[in-house]
């Protein structure tokens, strides 16, 4: 094996080692979200903002819980989106996994979330 | 009274034939009255018979239970109550002994911070590790109590931030509140985060729980404690003027932030050695009895 194809494979393994740490202090952010006092089921979706990195959008399912795993450990910021409207609430996250059921009520015409 | 010599008619004779039927038929029904009276206490002794072997039953496996409860629990005490030679493993393995089967009826939050203490102290290479078995073993008994409860009451998790806390100074800092309704009593809660101690990750907090209507049969009631990981709601609970619990615990912390889960719940669900007031008894004894006349 020449230097050039050596090159790499030293590059991702060193890419691997020092992403492995922050993976594995990943904390899972987890919970329910509630529309109206009942559950908004798959209609919804929530995306985060952990410091400056943002993680994609995942869907509810049938019993309106989500789950996101994100890297950092601090404050984070959740927007959901239901029926085409969009709010957001602050949490933490944790080593461990951290648990956020969120109330989203409608106030004039605006969607509001807040922690349960 | 019939003439003699006269004849007899239609009904004279259908007398005559219904009458040994009737006496036939009169006794079928107090026979059958009889058998069928005879079932039904039968039934109703049987009934009573499995009842009460059942009430043996239970009562003998429970008294069994508790000896061995009792001499588990008084062999696994000693060990931390008299000056032994065991090491920090033994007595976290003691500890973990103790959390898992007698979460329910001790408070075991000083022993928890004793042995805190010890680790801190301790110089053993794996102390670390016990220090996060220890907070494992309590966190996975607050989160069990914490599903059964929240099947009969009410909850909600906050976070506190801590940086802001530190910022806040003395006045400490208010999470925002949440109405509960539970036993069919709608309250408010709300909780100050006082201050915070990061050794022991406890923080202080000051609940206060005020009648959602303003009513008078819940005064504004506020109690002042700590909460950190070896607060087990279903023993450290807060007694309300109503009967109900309601009881704080840490989910999570960091430097930066501390989980805190509040859970209310109907009395009943609290420890056993939680007893009950007298005069809820009688309330709850009237209430039954209410529901029974309600149904009739």
């Amino acid at each position: 094996m020449n230097r050039s194809s050596i090159a790499p494979s030293v590059l991702a393994a060193l890419v691997a080692l020092t992403w492995l740490p922050s993976v594995a202090a990943a904390g899972e952010i987890y919970g329910k979200i509630s529309f109206n006092g009942a559950a908004v089921g798959e209609g919804a979706t929530v995306a985060a903002r952990c410091g400056t990195k943002s993680y994609p959008a995942v869907k509810t399912d049938r019993t309106g819980t989500y789950n996101l795993v994100v890297a950092e450990t601090g404050k984070c910021t959740l927007t959901v989106t239901h029926q085409g409207k969009t709010a957001t609430v602050d949490v933490a996250s944790y080593e461990d996994a951290a648990q956020a059921d969120i109330v989203l009520e409608l106030k004039d015409g605006q969607l509001t979330a807040r922690r349960r | 009274m019939k003439e003699p010599g006269k004849e007899k008619d239609l009904w004279d004779k259908a007398a005559i034939l219904l009458a040994p039927i009737g006496g036939l038929l009169t006794a079928f029904a107090v026979a059958f009255v009889g058998m069928k009276g005879s079932q039904l206490l039968e039934r109703r002794q049987s009934l009573d018979t499995n009842a009460r072997l059942y009430s043996e039953l239970m009562s003998r496996r429970e008294e069994a239970e508790a000896s061995l409860r009792k001499d588990m629990f008084q062999s696994i005490i000693t060990s931390f109550l008299t000056p032994t030679t065991d090491g920090l493993s033994a007595k976290v393995l003691n500890l973990e002994l103790l959390a898992y089967n007698f979460h329910d009826s001790l408070n075991l939050k000083p022993l928890f911070l004793e042995v805190q203490r010890q680790l801190r102290r301790s110089t053993d290479p794996d102390k670390a590790d016990y220090l996060a078995r220890l907070n494992r073993v309590a966190r996975e008994i607050s989160a069990k109590q914490l599903f059964a409860l929240e099947g009969k009451g009410q909850s909600f998790r906050r976070t506190a931030d801590l940086e802001a806390l530190a910022a806040a100074g003395a006045a400490g800092l208010q999470l925002d509140p949440e109405t509960l309704t539970v036993d069919g009593q709608t309250f408010q809660v709300a909780l100050r985060v006082l201050k915070v101690d990061a050794e022991q990750q406890q923080i202080s907090v000051r609940m206060r729980v005020t009648a959602d209507d303003g009513s008078a049969a819940l005064p504004d009631s506020r109690a002042q404690f700590t909460v950190g990981f070896y607060d087990f709601p279903v023993i450290d609970n807060t007694r309300l003027p109503t009967g109900v619990r309601c009881a704080s615990t840490l989910a999570n912390f960091s430097t930066m932030s501390a989980d805190v889960v509040t859970v209310c719940f109907p009395g009943e669900y609290a420890s056993l050695k939680d007893r009950p007031y007298y005069d809820e008894v009688i309330q709850k004894l009237r209430e039954a009895n209410e529901q029974e006349r309600a149904a009739l």
